[in-house]
């Protein structure tokens, strides 16, 4: 009996060992057994023409070799992509083959601000990892009043001048957030005419003289500098950026007040800190099997970190920032939600204060 | 800059890009053809090549596609009355009436050698212009925009025939349509009712062919038996073709004024594509002797549209190489291969890489000429589709447009749009409404707002104290009272006349 019992208890343990083994390779291998052959699609709620889907392009051939899948880069930039990411959200089937790449800025905001049609919540998504994006700089027409010999005496003249004309476009993007701040820290006469068609717009508008600043990401405005349309003036932030250190940062010419802090930690990506920073970001929709969320978080975080990637993206913008993780995003996502009351009603004061 | 034209065309005079150019050409020919289709489609495929191309191959290849789809386009408004592009709508005015008369051969030959010459033109636009085009630019900021796109209203007047109270609820519906979605300024939802497709308003592609295929078709099947009337002319003859190529030369003040306006308005950012080649046919029908005939099917109304069509592109092009700001859909894809290719469009494109500039420009010019004898000797094939009976068109081309729209943006709700616009304007076409009017509404009523706010925002109620502004109001007040000093002037005109 007692023989029987240990040779029945040494089959069971020896079993539960088998089939665990089984089932984590299992797992692994199921994952990553599933995508080859099949189809995967990035929706990218923007236009053929956006740096995302630049990137999502450029990334797409990586994740090809990794997985044996084949990506179809989807472009869905109807109403400013509200309704790709809703679609992505409410998925039937979220089996791991529709995905999407986004601006982290374009999809949280939109969200923090309780935009009309939004249907999603950021905290539910499956966040598979992203590529860190640059903060916002100032800039001012090149030549103009306020292109002085050094960043200290442009800051001068922009504060003497009665009525500094900024142009933006949507109220609620990042790059207008960044304006506002910039006016409140640096106690500006200033007004923002919004509405103007995106950076083209803008810097339409400043060659012509009719605003005397914008503000863009920093690589953009780094490359209307070297065409020699505009002059940068500052990054708004606390400190430099360490892939632009040629770039002067806000802080570093005035003193921020606790008011003006807690604006650009609520609403300012910081370059420097990957958890509060602007990324271009892959997810999954909620409801994702975990093994397959898993598996994607590592892939893509292969794609971004591998070199030849990222020659490539440096050929193309000049840069590459650096990576955030799937669970870094996430956190980063929790976090947004947890200040969210406290963001609006900033953003809300910010308003009032500032937009024409 | 005589040095830069010699290399740019060094560059593209070689065996391989002259047959991509070759090949581009034919595949945006082809696309434009289809309605809803054309070269932005084939462009936005081509896009995800671009990164590891080599960029004497691959931007030609674009400068092409992106230019030649209005040949395409217009053999389908010539001969189904459907716009193969947006920018081939005013064909159809009187395009699709020369079919219907059997002068479809003819229509064709106009409208390939406006539209081939009116890409070749601007290549040497552009030696003047390049100087101009900076200056130029900076100077029309949003009041001076405000007051250009009201002149640009004012040729509703023109383009009415018949009750100018009907043009102009024609152009308020327009309007209506162009208020739905967000509002620029204020980021407010206008006649959205809630539904976030409608945040973005309607687009160009579906209202252009909800006006013109949906009435069009719908009217045919009803009424005739074929396009074309059976016994005049049943096989395109290249006879009928040469005519047609003669009468751009016989109209070749015209056909130089339209392109000239064509690649003015291309260059100046943000009036739209669309509005260059309505703003030439008004203006060929407010110069015409007789304009009541515009309309009717004659080849004057085909050389207006199709010499600016072409003519804007290259407008277009040199300013978005200058200052790297897209003035059109077409433009925004070509920056992004720019920039994917590593170039940076602005001032010092054109002082850095002027070859390149003018090997773009060379590109569009002889892909324009490529697509002129594509559609030279395609064209007698593709007329006998007039003789198919009306039925069977019918049933082909609808779910070709559907199809269309939806390949356009994917969005169920424009296909619904299609349909209510469509019937929409089937009634207005019913009662004498001017369709032409509630297009130009409809493009050209959104940019005034657009404008009009931030020249209000900027500068206040003087806004219009400019010195462009004021000579664009003089002008509009003119066109507006021609019909009270044209006579005194033609008075005064024949008195010196008999006097001399």
């Amino acid at each position: 009996m007692k023989k029987l019992f240990s040779g029945m208890l040494a089959i069971l343990i020896l079993a539960a060992l088998v089939l665990s083994g089984c089932t984590s390779t299992s797992t692994s291998g199921s994952a990553s057994d599933f995508y080859k052959g099949k189809t995967v699609t990035i929706l990218v709620p923007n236009t053929p023409a956006a740096v995302v889907t630049r990137w999502c392009r450029l990334a797409a051939p990586y994740f090809e070799k990794i997985t044996g899948a084949q990506v179809m880069v989807q472009n869905e930039p109807a109403a400013a992509g509200l309704p790709a990411r809703n679609r992505i959200y409410g998925a039937d089937k979220p089996d791991g083959l529709t995905l999407m790449f986004t601006p982290s800025g374009g999809l949280w905001q939109t969200w923090a601000l309780d935009e009309p049609g939004t249907e999603y919540d950021i905290t539910k998504f499956n966040y598979l990892g992203g590529i860190l994006g640059t903060g916002f700089a100032v800039s001012v027409v090149a030549g103009g009043a306020y292109d002085k010999a050094d960043t200290a005496a442009s800051i001068k003249a922009m504060q003497d001048a009665k009525g500094f004309k900024f142009g933006a476009s949507g109220a609620a993007e990042l790059p207008t957030m960044a304006i506002m701040v910039s006016i409140v820290a640096l106690e500006l006469d200033a007004t923002i005419t919004a509405g103007y068609k995106g950076s083209a717009g803008r810097l339409l508008a400043l060659t012509q003289k009719e605003i005397d600043g914008m503000c863009n990401p920093v690589d953009s405005a780094m490359r209307k500098q070297d065409s020699g349309q505009s002059k940068l003036l500052f990054l708004v932030a606390q400190e430099r950026d360490k892939v632009f250190p040629d770039v002067p940062a806000l802080g570093e010419f005035v003193k921020f007040s606790d008011r003006v802090k807690k604006l650009m930690k609520a609403m300012i990506p910081d370059p420097n800190n990957p958890e509060g920073s602007n990324s271009q970001l892959v997810l999954a929709p909620p409801g994702t099997p975990k093994d397959r969320v898993e598996f994607l978080r590592k892939t893509w975080m292969t794609v971004f970190e591998d070199k030849n990637f990222q020659d490539e993206v440096i050929e193309m913008s000049k840069f590459f920032t650096g990576t955030v993780s799937g669970e870094e995003l996430q956190k980063n996502a929790a976090a947004m939600a947890k200040s969210k009351g406290e963001f609006l009603s900033l953003y809300k004061d910010l308003m009032k204060q500032v937009i024409k | 800059m005589l040095e830069a034209f010699g290399q740019g065309a060094a560059g593209i005079f070689q065996p391989v890009v002259l047959l991509v150019i070759l090949a581009g050409t034919f595949v945006s020919t082809i696309l434009g053809i289809i309605p809803g289709l054309g070269g932005v489609l084939a462009i936005v495929l081509i896009l995800p090549f671009v990164f590891r191309a080599d960029p004497m191959v691959i931007l030609p290849l674009i400068s092409a596609i992106g230019a030649t789809s209005y040949a395409g386009g217009a053999m389908c408004a010539i001969l189904l009355g459907v716009p193969g592009t947006p920018a081939n709508a005013a064909t159809i005015l009187d395009g699709f009436p020369m079919t219907r008369k059997g002068e479809a051969s003819r229509a064709i030959g106009a409208a390939i050698t406006a539209s081939g010459l009116g890409g070749i033109l601007p290549v040497f636009f552009a030696f003047l212009m390049m100087p101009l085009v900076i200056p130029f630019v900076l100077n029309f900021r949003s009041a001076e925009m405000a007051f250009l796109i009201l002149l640009g209203l004012c040729f509703l007047a023109v383009l009415t025939r018949g009750s100018v109270i009907k043009g102009l609820i024609s152009a308020g519906i327009g309007l209506l349509i162009s208020c739905i979605g967000f509002q620029a300024k204020t980021g407010v939802p206008r006649f959205a009712f809630g539904n976030i497709y409608l945040y973005d308003g309607i687009s160009i592609t579906v209202i252009i062919l909800a006006i013109f295929a949906l009435p069009l078709l719908a009217e045919l099947s009803a009424g005739g038996k074929s396009v074309a009337p059976p016994n005049k002319y049943a096989v395109g003859t290249y006879r009928q073709m040469l005519r047609g190529i003669v009468d751009v030369f016989r109209h070749w003040w015209l056909f130089l004024r339209c392109s000239i306006l064509g690649y003015i308005v291309g260059i100046i950012p943000g009036v739209g594509a669309e509005s260059a080649v309505w703003v030439a046919y008004g203006h060929a029908k407010q110069s015409s002797k007789s304009p009541e005939k515009f309309g009717t099917g004659v080849v004057e109304g085909i050389i207006a549209p199709e010499s600016a069509n072409n003519a804007k592109e290259a407008g277009g092009m040199l300013t978005t190489l200058a200052f790297g700001i897209p003035g059109s859909g077409m433009m925004v894809l070509y920056l992004a291969a720019f920039i994917m290719l590593g170039i940076d469009p602005g001032p010092k494109m054109l002082t850095d890489h002027t070859a390149l500039c003018f090997a773009m420009l060379q590109t569009i010019a002889l892909s324009n000429v490529f697509a002129a004898v594509i559609c030279f000797f395609g064209a007698p094939f593709l007329i006998k589709i007039t003789h198919v009976p009306v039925v069977y068109l019918f049933c082909f081309l609808i779910p070709i447009v559907f199809i269309g729209v939806w390949a356009y943006s994917k969005i169920v709700l424009d296909l619904f749009i299609l349909v209510i616009i469509g019937v929409l304007s089937l009634f207005l076409r019913r009662y004498g409404y001017s369709l032409s009017a509630l297009i130009l509404g409809f493009i050209l009523g959104g940019l005034f707002e657009y404008y009009l706010w931030h020249a209000l925002d900027l500068s206040g109620v003087l806004f219009f104290l400019t010195p462009i502004s004021i000579i664009l109001i003089i002008a509009i007040v003119a066109t507006l009272t021609q019909n009270l000093w044209g006579p005194v002037v033609k008075h005064w005109f024949k008195k010196i006349k008999r006097l001399s």
